[in-house]
């Protein structure tokens, strides 16, 4: 299964929610929908899985070598931002109900409801009335929902949400076995850090819009605003002499040794290191790339305030 | 892949057992017996509490004493007393005696506290001993006693049909007649309040449980609407029969103890027929307008809209003017008419005789706004679902209401 999205546009009352947002999801892949609250994102995952509709762009999905406006219904697991089930029916009567829906038979569904209240520790509870849960529990159950039917292709809406480190890593495990199981995986998230070690491509979105794509290295690059290099010298030098250095912009002083060194797009910095080792001996010469979370937020910071400047404009 | 009728059957039944609780269903068949029972055995009760009321009997001053022959009222005790007490005995309002009846002829006049339902019985009683006296006073015949004090009135027979021949029906079977479209109407209240109670729940409760999104990739708006409306209106059915026959195995144990024999109401096959089509039917159609409209409702606490909801009730209770007029322009209107045909039209077949092209129409326009209002209802829990946090407008929900 996969998904081409292109040009895709959706308003709601006052809002423009999602703009001209165009990316892909191939198969196997697992593709991270990256933003703030407020971004887009589970518009989007809306009209992906059919709830609603792009005013403008399309969306096609190919499964089983036809073309779809939508995820085809059965043919994938959602995970929806907002979390429910019934309150007031047991875990297993919830599940149990879904799975059916789903066209499981009861052995299939016994099947998956042994392996995974087993896996998430919730056998015992598999009797108590859903509201009995904790936030986290409920969390799973959504999650064993989701993945019941054991579709090719999973959409998890904020999977993260709620759940604390430890719970948060058994999530991050079962999208490591989808990964390996070939199931395509797209899942929108907030928290980078998460993501970073998981995801093999990622869209990063911000007031409707992709802000950037790809995978890690691609958005590191589109989203570097400075090339800035760490420099550690043997003896003291002052930043005066580093200025001097042709194609360098700005030093930083972290130490009266080390400096930060931020160089223009045009130099590589085996010129910049050549002319470096003139004013003294260095001991480290290193890269200095941010991780996504302060890249984004560097990219994202300056786009809201553009943003907020054409509004009252 | 389930198929579209299996998956609304899924919904059905998930919905039904939902709001199927063996506990619940106990305690309200218990309830229904304690019910019954305090309501049989009530007059027995106030009986039991109630006073024995003493009456100062005097007579004024055109009556030498107060006549011995005075009517036996049931917790009433006469004290004969003479003129003379009069004044001592007013005195004794409310403490010593309940009332002071003042006896001059065929003047009666009874000096009481203040008004209360027991002083109707003693103004029945006297009104009747009045009557005899002024009757026994002017020397009549014992045939003319009897010709006078015998009440006025005709005879009404009802004429029925059976096996070809015309009957006057008997007085149990037309007792037993009124009780079927009484019982009707009663069923068809708690019918309706039940899928009232149960719409909202099964929809407003489930947008705020969040449980929506997750289903809607399962199914169609369409499919689960359809669903709902067949898992609550086989729940409103579940209502409808247990009542019926809890007060149908009541009604037989009191006619049997009371030694009456089995107590068998008199339907026909008709009135079932017509209670299937008309009821089955209109509580679908109910059930879809009150899905429509709960669809629409985004937080039952700070909506205005749940009382819209009560608009579909309304048929019901106009039912009961079509029980006392059922042949009236306007009662058949209203049999006809698909908004009120369910709830009117079995009242009309069992209190008169229905011409069938009346009662084919009738099925036939329901059973077409039925289709059209689960359409209808349907688009609007699509369109309450897409809102996201927002009630759609009036004008919103009209132009989606009318859109096949």
């Amino acid at each position: 299964m996969e998904i081409f999205i292109d040009q895709v546009t959706k308003a709601y009352a006052t809002v423009t929610a999602v703009k001209q947002a165009s990316f892909e999801v191939r198969r196997g892949e697992i593709v991270a929908l990256l933003g703030p609250n407020g971004a887009g994102k589970s518009s989007l995952v809306r009209m992906l899985v059919g709830l609603t509709f792009p005013d403008t762009g399309s969306i096609k999905v190919t499964y089983n070598n036809q073309t779809y406006p939508h995820l085809p219904a059965g043919a994938f697991g959602y995970l929806p931002e907002d979390r429910g089930l019934y309150q007031d029916r047991t875990l297993k009567q919830n599940l149990t109900y879904i799975g059916q829906l789903r066209g499981m038979s009861k052995a299939e569904i016994d099947e998956q409801l042994d392996y995974w209240l087993e896996r998430f520790s919730l056998v015992e509870r598999a009797d108590e009335n859903l509201k009995q849960l904790s936030k986290g529990n409920q969390q799973k159950i959504q999650l064993i929902a989701t993945l019941m039917h054991q579709p090719p292709m999973v959409i998890l809406d904020e999977p993260f949400s709620g759940l604390d480190p430890v719970n948060q890593e058994i999530v991050l495990d079962v999208l490591s076995e989808l990964k390996n199981r070939g199931v395509t995986v797209l899942l929108s998230a907030h928290q980078m850090a998460l993501v970073e070690r998981l995801a093999d491509r990622m869209v990063l979105m911000n007031l409707g819009a992709v802000v950037a794509q790809g995978t890690l290295t691609n958005i590191q690059e589109q989203l570097l605003q400075e090339h800035r290099i760490r420099v550690d010298f043997a003896e003291s030098v002052t930043p005066e002499q580093i200025k001097s250095v042709p194609g360098v912009e700005r030093a930083d002083v972290i130490t009266p040794t080390t400096l930060d060194i931020i160089h223009s797009p045009d130099t590589a910095p085996s010129q910049l290191l050549a002319a470096l080792l003139k004013i003294g001996a260095i001991q480290n010469f290193g890269r200095q790339v941010p991780d996504l979370h302060s890249l984004y937020l560097q990219a994202v910071g300056k786009q809201t305030v553009a943003e907020e400047t054409s509004h009252v404009e | 892949m389930l198929n579209n009728t299996d998956k609304v059957w899924r919904v059905a039944k998930f919905e039904f057992l939902r709001f199927f609780k063996w506990k619940q269903e106990l305690l309200s068949i218990g309830l229904m017996v304690g019910g019954m029972l305090v309501a049989i055995s009530w007059g027995s009760i106030m009986a039991f509490f109630q006073p024995e009321y003493r009456i100062a009997v005097m007579p004024t001053q055109g009556m030498a004493q107060v006549p011995a022959n005075l009517p036996t009222v049931t917790r009433v005790e006469w004290i004969r007393l003479p003129g003379s007490e009069r004044e001592r005995a007013q005195q004794a309002l409310g403490d010593r005696y309940d009332g002071v009846m003042l006896i001059d002829g065929h003047d009666i006049t009874l000096l009481v506290e203040r008004r209360r339902d027991w002083q109707q019985n003693i103004d029945s009683a006297m009104a009747d001993w009045v009557r005899e006296r002024r009757i026994s006073s002017v020397n009549l015949t014992p045939e003319q006693h009897a010709a006078v004090s015998d009440p006025a009135g005709i005879q009404i027979n009802v004429l029925r049909t059976v096996s070809g021949e015309t009957v006057v029906s008997d007085e149990p079977r037309e007792r037993g007649r009124s009780l079927v479209s009484g019982g009707i109407l009663m069923l068809l209240f708690i019918g309706v309040f039940s899928g009232f109670g149960l719409m909202m729940t099964a929809i407003t409760a489930e947008k705020q449980q969040r449980v929506t999104e997750q289903l809607l990739t399962l199914m169609t708006p369409q499919q689960w609407m359809d669903g709902k409306i067949i898992g609550v209106t086989l729940h409103c059915i579940k209502s409808m029969a247990t009542t019926g026959i809890f007060v149908m195995v009541l009604l037989s144990v009191i006619s049997i103890v009371s030694g009456r024999g089995m107590f068998v109401l008199p339907v026909t096959f008709v009135d079932v027929l017509t209670l299937i089509v008309f009821v089955g039917f209109g509580l679908i159609l109910v059930n879809s307008m009150l899905a429509g409209f709960a669809a629409t409702i985004d937080d039952p606490n700070h909506s205005s809209r749940p009382l819209v909801m009560f608009i579909p009730l309304f048929p019901v209770g106009m039912s009961f003017s079509v029980m006392s007029t059922p042949e009236s322009a306007f009662s058949t209107f209203l049999s006809i008419f698909p908004l009120t045909s369910y709830a009117t039209m079995p009242i009309r077949v069992a209190e008169t005789s229905v011409p069938w092209w009346q009662w084919i129409l009738a099925a036939v326009l329901l059973i077409a706004t039925v289709y059209y209002v689960r359409r209808s209802a349907a688009n609007l829990f699509n369109l309450g679902i897409t809102m996201y946090g927002k009630e759609p407008t009036w004008k919103q929900i009209w132009q989606t209401a009318k859109a096949l």
